[in-house]
């Protein structure tokens, strides 16, 4: 790149340079606070659901005829684990929770049961997470979280 | 200034301090930090998210939907905050939280909410999103959970 201009006038040739001193210091001091500034952020996924409409009250009769769901319960163990109750099946880890629900859905025959996630008050969101996430694993289509308790 | 006089073997001469380089990261600083920290509090907020065994979490576009996001953070004293829109809101007055939502849903944001809380926040505290969200008229919501390693971004 040819850094010099001539301007030619009445009386002299001037030369002109831009200056590039500052150009660079500033792109030095930009990369420099890039890189120092820079956070990671992890990749993040959506888990779909949809809420409950609070106007649409079932009758008694209605309420007889839907499907009984499948529960699970979510409790703190001693230790700080927690449990997750499926009709009477305890787990502790959401592998054979999966292939429970797995199995549970292949013996029910359908997908449309539906499936009520009830956790503890001071449960922690990743272990009810852990629980919604299982049943979405398990092709279950209709799921809930329970109102807290107690 | 008065330019100071000095001398060497070279010989001696004026100096002047130059001030214009200065200026100009002064500048880009002042402009970059006020971008940023625009971006840095806004709907965002920095949470420990749930990293579900085998994630069946799928990547969404952030925006463009007219979706409302709400941050359930946990705070040193083991409580809730919910952050909304770079807005706090303690835990206790969930109340005021149904109001926001409620006013977002009648400016026509929504249906979809998305809920983005500490993996470590009791279920007592991120209950009532979901129930003032539905009391507002959402109809649906997504969990934000990490997606699992290897999954398309």
């Amino acid at each position: 790149m040819k850094l010099f201009c001539s301007l030619a006038g009445r009386k002299a040739r001037i030369k002109m340079q831009p200056p590039l001193t500052p150009m660079i210091d500033v792109t030095f001091q930009l990369l420099l606070f890039f890189l120092t500034a820079t956070t990671w952020r992890l990749a993040e996924g959506q888990l779909p659901g949809s809420l409950p409409d609070p106007d649409r009250h079932l009758s008694a009769a209605a309420m007889e005829q839907l499907i009984k769901p499948v529960a699970i319960h979510l409790r703190y163990q001693a230790g700080g684990a927690v449990a997750y109750d499926v009709q009477g099946a305890t787990f502790s880890q959401p592998g054979p929770l999966a292939e429970h629900l797995a199995a549970l859905r292949r013996a029910l025959g359908s997908d449309e049961v539906p499936v009520v996630i009830q956790p503890d008050p001071d449960v922690p969101w990743e272990y009810v997470v852990e629980a919604y996430n299982q049943v979405l694993r398990s092709h279950f289509k209709t799921l809930s979280l329970g109102q807290v308790s107690g | 200034m008065r330019p100071r006089k000095f001398s060497s073997r070279f010989g001696s001469g004026d100096v002047a301090f130059n001030m214009t380089p200065m200026i100009d990261v002064t500048f880009q600083l002042i402009i970059f930090f006020i971008l940023a920290s625009q971006m840095a509090s806004g709907t965002l907020a920095k949470v420990d998210l749930p990293r579900p065994y085998r994630s069946a979490a799928v990547a969404h576009a952030r925006s463009g939907d007219g979706k409302v996001i709400v941050n359930v953070l946990r705070d040193a004293a083991g409580g809730a905050v919910y952050k909304i829109e770079g807005r706090s809101i303690a835990a206790a007055r969930a109340g005021e939280l149904g109001e926001i939502l409620a006013g977002r849903r009648a400016a026509g944001q929504g249906p979809l909410l998305e809920v983005r809380a500490d993996r470590r926040a009791p279920y007592a505290a991120v209950a009532p999103v979901l129930d003032a969200a539905a009391r507002a008229g959402y109809t649906r919501m997504n969990i934000t959970a990490l997606l699992e390693a290897g999954a398309a971004p």
